[in-house]
Formats: structure tokens, C-alpha cells, sequence
């Protein structure tokens, strides 16, 4: 970055830390233990995490990512159910990362993934666990625009994580392709950032960065194509209407903070003090959904499409 | 900010617009306040008479000739390089007509020489780019000339709408937040994929070397339910300044400048 002058800098400094007292001061100024209560860690999430670690990655970028994200990777594999049909499993946006331990882990026996990309190409991918291969068949297809190709009701569970908010034109089309492939009864498992959480509310009410939970744009690379940006992120209530109106009826939905905005949870005293809604608030939304065929289907919900 | 006389004049050349249908002319009486707005902040023509508008849809576009007095208005649109439209527009005393080039831009050069503008109108485009916004600024910065003036309008993320609905928690805080339903056969156009707060775009702005002029926020009315929120937001020791929805931002070319090609609170590193 620029350097700036010495007075612009200072200026600058004084508004960073007006921002923080802003946001902290309700710490001091409510004498109240933990605010913004947080759903109990299973047992299980321990485990989650345990399995995780034993995935090998060389270390680089690649392991910073996985390890900053191991909270939210640990947490979703426990929402995966036992398999209990088919025993197959999709995971759309597929990194193998969590991949290898749908099989070894979750116990299904036919894992698959897909990826954005031309349709028609199956690209094989190895990921390795504690010195154990792993390879899983990824399927490459727009999953906001192709058919996907596999048969009606051919999963019992399919997962779309961190995956609907880069959607460029049509997240609908992925909620009724996952629908239309999953098996009656089958699960849907969708984990996304949350727009209302307190780190949003702290941004808001300040009124100078930006409330969505990302909103950075990744520097172009020459001969990489575009990758997009979070293009909409939802509220934990705006991702409900989107399966309801997809013909899932929400198994369950809960949001968890995310450690390094930790600075914006006494917001939540915040929103207690004056009235507001304080459910729903932390900044990573769960969400795992069930195929009702008998539900019916919005196509184009009206807080999602203009007319 | 807007010169009262202006932005009559602006409105009723606005409302005599001629258009090819009742739907663009919903569409147009809709937007009318923020044209009309854009129209008034338009300063005189420069040295070179030449005015770019990026997203050009033909509606203030002739205005920018016929009303601010541009002896060049020159249009810019998404779509391959290499095309160039020739647009007319029929008035009771005569004919407008101007150039349309398509290239994409936030990736390809745009096709003019540098310093060749006295002005670039980029209205309500940065919030729809999906890879590259500086990119943008920095070709504005490059087709004007030193002195040159940059006009950007784009909804407000930190608006008294996007606080009333983030605290309420339900709705999205982006001013706009639909997808367009897709047609077959047809490429969808993208809704806004980056909303920015007022203060995000002045200082996007700034990275691209340019010196602000006027850094402002306008309400609409459409959302005036949320006005009382302003004193909320007051009582509770928050900045009330521009938490309008509509952001509008001037600004001049300075050679002198430094340009930031990636600000941090745009671009992952």
C-alpha cells in the first residue's frame, strides 16, 4: 500500500480505532458474562476435527486455508447422516478436503465430487490420509446451469458448501438440480455465510466496510480464468426460503461464530438491548435439508429474482 | 450538491425522452431521479468537448450532448471488443447520434487514446463487475485527460436500508440483491455482485489516482420507511452522514496522484 502522509496516517489510525471502540464498547459497558450464546460442542465435532488433521497436505496455502477452516470443515462433517440407502454421497465444489472422510469417516461407499468446469469431462483426484490414497471421480459441469449428470433420486445425501454465495446467475437451478438427484428423504447439506451476523451488524452501524461476510475480489492471474468473488450472501433466514421454495423442508439451520470476527460479539448485547432479533447471528450459517417430494417448488422466489 | 435549475431542466428533457416502448418508459420514469441527478452533477464540457459513458443505455446519453452541451458523447458497452454500434435517437428538432463500442471493462483496454475525454460517466456499473473494478477506474483514469473528471453513481451498502435491515436481520443489507431470471438462449445479466458503502467508493476512487470533488449520498424514496433510523443510529453515537441508499462520487485526474492497483479491502492478497 501507498504510504501516506504522517497527518493522513494519523487520522487514519484515530478512525481504526474509533471503529473498534465502536464496536467493543458495549464489552465494557454491559456487565454481562459470554454474550451471544453458542450451541454445544458435540463430542463428535472433537472427532471431526481429530480425523481432519490426519489429511496430508503439503504445507503451503493450500494447508493455511485448510487449517483456518478446519472449525467450519469439522462441524460440517458432523451434519453428513449415516448413509443408509445407496450409500452415495456428492459433494458439489469438491476440494478433497472433507472429501476423503465421507467415505473413510461417514462410511459412505461411493463418494463423489463435482467441480466447476466444462461438462462432459470426469477428472480423477487423489488426496492422501495419513499415507493412505484416496481417489474420488469429480465431474465437471456449471452447477447453476447444466443438467447434472447423474439420475433422478441417485444420492442420498449431497452437499453444496461455501458454494451458493459465488453463484453468478441462478442459485435456484442448484437447489432443484440437488433436489431432482437426491433420493426421497434424501439430505441436503448447505453451509454459507450469514449477512445478518454481528460481524454485519458492527459493519453497518458503522458505516464504512463492507457488510457481507467477504466481499474481496481474488487479483486476476493472467492465464487463470475468473474466479467470482462472494456474489450474494444470504441471511441465515434468506437461505431457509431458498430450500423451503426449493421443496426441502430444513432439518436444521444454526449459525457459529467465526473466530477471527470474535471482535463483533458484544454486538449481540447490542441487538438484546434495543429489541432486535438476535437469533441467527453468527457469521457461518448450517444448513441440512430434507427432499419432500410431495412439497412443492418455487422456481423463482421473489426475494431471490426480480420479475 | 444538485443546482435546482439543473436538475428541472434534467427531469423534463428526461421525461420528453423519446423511447421504443411502454416498458422502458416504466423503466425510465422509475430512474428518472437518479438520471436526472446524474445529468445535474455533469460538469461543462473541457478542452476536447468528448464525454465517455460506460454502461450507456441510451438514456441520458443524448442528454449529455443535447443538455450539458458534449460535442462528443461516445458510449461504451458490455460485449466482444472490436464492435462498434451506431445508435440514432429522433427529437422534434433533429437527430442525436453517437458511437457505442462494445469491450468488456474490467478486462479489456479501452479503445481510445489516452487523455482523450474530458469526462467518464460511470453510472451504476461497479457494483455489476465480477473480477477486476479497479481495472475499471484505472482505464477511466487513462482515456481522461489531466483535469479530467470521473463520475461514479452506486448504491450505498451502509445506507440507513442496509442498517435497518441488518439489524432486523431477515433481508439482505444490499440495496439490490436479485438475480434477473435466466432466458434460453440468452446470457443472463449479472445482478450486483459488490455493493460498496459510501466511503468504499471514495477511497476505490482515490487508489486510482484521482482527488475527490464530492463524496455524497442521496436518498430514495422507495425506502424512506427507514428514515427514522437515523436517529437511532445518532443516539447511539453512530455516523449519520451518508446513510443515504444512493451513492455519487466526483472526481479529478491528478497525474501527481499515486494509484493503488489492488486496495486491500477489495482484493484478497
Amino acid at each position: 500500500m501507498t504510504e501516506l502522509p504522517l497527518h493522513l496516517r494519523a487520522v487514519r489510525a484515530a478512525l481504526r480505532r474509533l471503529n473498534s471502540y465502536l464496536s467493543r464498547r458495549y464489552e465494557s459497558s454491559v456487565a454481562r458474562g459470554n454474550p451471544m450464546p453458542v450451541s454445544e460442542r458435540p463430542a463428535e465435532l472433537d472427532a471431526a476435527e481429530e480425523q481432519l488433521r490426519g489429511l496430508d497436505l503439503p504445507a503451503g496455502d493450500n494447508r493455511e486455508y485448510f487449517l483456518k477452516h478446519l472449525p467450519r470443515l469439522a462441524r460440517t462433517l458432523t451434519l453428513v447422516p449415516p448413509p443408509r440407502t445407496s450409500g452415495r454421497i456428492l459433494e458439489l465444489g469438491c476440494y478433497m478436503q472433507i472429501t476423503p472422510f465421507l467415505q473413510r469417516w461417514r462410511g459412505y461407499p461411493d463418494v463423489r465430487g463435482a467441480y466447476y468446469g466444462p461438462p462432459g469431462r470426469t477428472d480423477r483426484a487423489v488426496a492422501s490420509v495419513r499415507g493412505e490414497r484416496f481417489e474420488a471421480l469429480i465431474d465437471l459441469f456449471d452447477a447453476e446451469r447444466d443438467r447434472y449428470p447423474y439420475d433422478d433420486g441417485s444420492f442420498e445425501t449431497v452437499l453444496a458448501c461455501e458454494l451458493i454465495e459465488h453463484l453468478l446467475r441462478d442459485p435456484m437451478h442448484l437447489v432443484l438440480e440437488c433436489r431432482r438427484i437426491l433420493e426421497d428423504g434424501g439430505r441436503l447439506i448447505v453451509t454459507t455465510p450469514n449477512v445478518a451476523s454481528l460481524t454485519s451488524v458492527a459493519r453497518v452501524l458503522h458505516g464504512y466496510d463492507n457488510p457481507q461476510i467477504s466481499s474481496a475480489y481474488r487479483r486476476p492471474q493472467a492465464d487463470a480464468p475468473e474466479e467470482a468473488p462472494h456474489v450474494r450472501e444470504y441471511t441465515a433466514f434468506e437461505l431457509r426460503e431458498a430450500l423451503e421454495a426449493g421443496g426441502f423442508e430444513i432439518d436444521a439451520l444454526f449459525t457459529e461464530p467465526i473466530a477471527e470476527l470474535e471482535m463483533n460479539r458484544p454486538m449481540w448485547n447490542f441487538l438484546e438491548d434495543h429489541g432486535y432479533n438476535s437469533s441467527l447471528r453468527g457469521e457461518q450459517t448450517y444448513c441440512v435439508a430434507v427432499k419432500r417430494s410431495d412439497l412443492a417448488v418455487t422456481r423463482y422466489p421473489r426475494f431471490l429474482y426480480s420479475e | 450538491m444538485f443546482d435546482p435549475k439543473r436538475l428541472k431542466q434534467a427531469e423534463e428533457a428526461l421525461r420528453s425522452l423519446p423511447v421504443p416502448d411502454a416498458g422502458a418508459r416504466a423503466y425510465l420514469n422509475k430512474h428518472i431521479p437518479r438520471l436526472a441527478r446524474t445529468l445535474a452533477l455533469v460538469p461543462p464540457p473541457g478542452p476536447t468537448g468528448r464525454v465517455l459513458e460506460l454502461g450507456c443505455y441510451m438514456q441520458i446519453t443524448p442528454l449529455l450532448q443535447r443538455l450539458c452541451g458534449y460535442r462528443e458523447v461516445r458510449g461504451g458497452y458490455y460485449g466482444e471488443p472490436g464492435k462498434t454500434d451506431q445508435k440514432t435517437m429522433l427529437f422534434p428538432d433533429g437527430e442525436f447520434q453517437c458511437f457505442v463500442d462494445h469491450f468488456n471493462a474490467e478486462r479489456d483496454p479501452f479503445p481510445y487514446p489516452d487523455g482523450h475525454f474530458d469526462l467518464v460517466v460511470a453510472g451504476e456499473i461497479i457494483e455489476h463487475l465480477i473480477a477486476d473494478p479497479m481495472y475499471m477506474l484505472l482505464e477511466s483514469r487513462r482515456v481522461l485527460h489531466e483535469g479530467g473528471l470521473l463520475l461514479v453513481t452506486t448504491p450505498n451498502v451502509g445506507s440507513v436500508t442496509s442498517v435497518a435491515k441488518t439489524l432486523d436481520g431477515r433481508d439482505n443489507p444490499q440495496i439490490y440483491f436479485l438475480y434477473n431470471r435466466p432466458v434460453a438462449g440468452a446470457e443472463t445479466e449479472i445482478g450486483h455482485v459488490r455493493e460498496y458503502t459510501n466511503y468504499e467508493l471514495g477511497e476505490a476512487v482515490k487508489a486510482a489516482g484521482f482527488e475527490i470533488k464530492q463524496l455524497f449520498t442521496t436518498f430514495i424514496e422507495e425506502f424512506a420507511s427507514h428514515l427514522p433510523l437515523l436517529k437511532f443510529l445518532k443516539e447511539n453515537g453512530y455516523d449519520v452522514e451518508n446513510r443515504g441508499e444512493q451513492s455519487w462520487c466526483l472526481a479529478v485526474k491528478r497525474s501527481s496522484l499515486p494509484v493503488n492497483r489492488y486496495p486491500f479491502f477489495i482484493y484478497c492478497d
